[in-house]
């Protein structure tokens, strides 16, 4: 019998998905929906982040969620060496014009952004997206 | 400890005895637990992993365990089990899927990460259509859902 991706247990799938790079996890979504759903799942986000902390060490995340109504963006920093979301770094901040959501993986000083209002280019030294699984649209 | 030298047979699913060294068998995390809790036994069934597979786990761990062995792991030993290791996870899809489930089974962790990461880096730079088509999956999304879920995410296609 030949063994396919649909014979793995959910955690063998979640494992394998959690390891693709964040800027692809888009189609990953779009291939069928058991993956969107399994994508969007909240044990799922906290893997997928522990992977990229495990590649990339010394770099923080910064979690940034979109809430469509208010235009409110919260913005958590996620602690590599705490491994945890650091609360005393959570800022909310309010955005205008065309809503992105993004994970960024940022190399410079975070606090430079907990500013911003609307130039995005201000973000544009940040690398990497996700959207974590608690992100509405 | 001496037991270096000591002899154990794995047995495949198929019956297929493996006669493996007692380090090479200990890399299966499963067998070191069932080693520790006394099941003294010099042969252990391993009755999900067919022969061919369970003859590439153990090929994987001989030569692990050969290299964990080399004093001093100098750099050049790891540069050569990376090699190997990137050589040896390049097999086919179903092959991949087989080796990811022994190794799960078997707690083999290694071999369970590159198999793992194989599978999430070819999915990497992939469109849904391609993943689907390699991975031999049914596209269960109607063209008007589908829309959705990549409006959802279109910032995630775009670099």
């Amino acid at each position: 019998m030949k063994t396919m991706i649909s014979n793995l247990p959910v955690d063998l799938l979640e494992e394998i998905l959690s390891r693709v790079l964040l800027k692809s996890i888009g189609a990953v979504r779009s291939t069928c929906k058991n993956w969107n759903v399994l994508s969007k799942d909240e044990r799922f986000a906290n893997k997928h982040i522990e992977k990229t902390a495990a590649s990339q060490r010394d770099k923080e995340v910064l979690v940034i969620t979109v809430n469509t109504k208010d235009h409110l963006i919260s913005v958590k920093f996620y602690d590599f060496h705490k491994k945890n979301f650091d609360p005393s770094m959570n800022r909310n901040v309010v955005i205008h014009g065309r809503l992105l959501m993004k994970l960024f993986t940022a190399i410079g000083d975070f606090r430079e952004v907990e500013s911003i209002e609307a130039p995005y280019s201000r973000l544009d030294n940040l690398v990497d997206c996700y959207v974590p699984s608690s992100v509405q649209i | 400890m001496s037991e270096s030298n000591k002899k154990i047979s794995l047995i495949s699913s198929e019956g297929e005895a493996f006669e493996v060294s007692e380090a090479v068998a200990r890399e299966f995390e499963i067998v070191a637990h069932m080693l520790e809790d006394g099941c003294s036994g010099s042969s252990i069934p391993i009755t999900t992993v067919d022969s061919n597979i369970l003859g590439k786990v153990i090929e994987y761990c001989t030569k692990h365990v050969e290299v964990g062995n080399v004093e001093g792991n100098s750099e050049k030993a790891e540069k050569d089990l990376e090699e190997f290791d990137k050589r040896f996870i390049a097999v086919e899809m179903n092959t991949l899927f087989s080796l990811i489930l022994a190794a799960n089974y078997l707690n083999v962790k290694g071999l369970l990460n590159i198999g793992c990461q194989k599978v999430a880096d070819t999915i990497k730079d992939m469109k849904p259509e391609e993943v689907r088509s390699i991975f031999n999956i049914e596209n269960d999304y109607t063209p008007a859902e589908e829309e959705v879920v990549r409006k959802e995410n279109e910032w995630a296609f775009q670099p």
